[in-house]
């Protein structure tokens, strides 16, 4: 089925879609997503509103910027993700490219249930991670 | 919204099984206890907003930003 996106046109199948249950913090009206990938933002990748023509957000692998990022996922969470299965689990994180330095939101990441195609954006208690850490390298 | 006055040791119950109790009260700070099933999300209302405002900064990308960040003609040798 066609899409008008934040990112043009795209024809998305069911299985794609990414079934936000209650929305994301900022977007809680908005539940269904998918990830698009573009060769030219590599490794950059962007969530997609189906239903909001307007949002998109950039989101990369955390362990691009931290390398011993970790979290635990708590009973609660699984069971709104319908209980992924462990290497069936895909974590990303938001990035901000609007702001005058580049950050990724790497206190709450968003977990996506491949299987199921069920994503949430899980708000964690780390004092290591923060919602605008700096990306490094001088840019 | 319902405004109650409550004093220190003094609670609420909301629904059947969240108790609110106020434990103490020191220059304008106050602790609260809560005791609720586990399923019920408690966070400081600040730090939602803080995730809420940015998502919604990051809605506002600039693609091209994105097609420079990682861009392979540009090596920083600290990673290499």
């Amino acid at each position: 089925m066609e899409y008008k996106t934040k990112l043009g046109v795209l024809n998305i199948d069911r299985e794609e879609i990414i079934l936000f249950k209650n929305g994301m913090p900022g977007f809680e009206h908005l539940r269904r997503f998918c990830l698009v990938s573009r060769a030219d933002t590599e490794p950059i990748k962007w969530l997609v509103s189906l239903e909001d023509e307007k949002i998109a957000l950039p989101v990369v692998d955390p362990w691009i910027v931290i390398s011993d990022y970790s979290f635990e996922l708590n009973e609660e969470i699984l069971k709104e993700l319908e209980n992924p299965k462990k290497d069936r689990v895909l974590v990303l994180v938001v990035m901000d490219l609007h702001s005058k330095n580049v950050t990724v939101n790497t206190l709450a990441p968003i977990v996506i249930n491949l299987d199921k195609g069920i994503g949430e954006q899980v708000i964690l208690e780390d004092e290591r991670y923060q919602v605008r850490h700096p990306l490094k390298s001088g840019k | 919204m319902l405004v109650l006055r409550r004093k220190i040791s003094e609670g609420i119950i909301i629904g059947d099984n969240v108790k609110i109790r106020i434990l103490d009260i020191e220059h304008g700070d106050v602790k609260i206890g809560i005791e609720a099933p586990k399923e019920v999300r408690i966070l400081r209302e600040e730090l939602y907003k803080e995730i809420a405002s940015a998502n919604v900064e990051a809605k506002d990308f600039n693609i091209s930003r994105a097609k420079e960040l990682f861009g392979k003609g540009e090596k920083n040798g600290d990673n290499e």
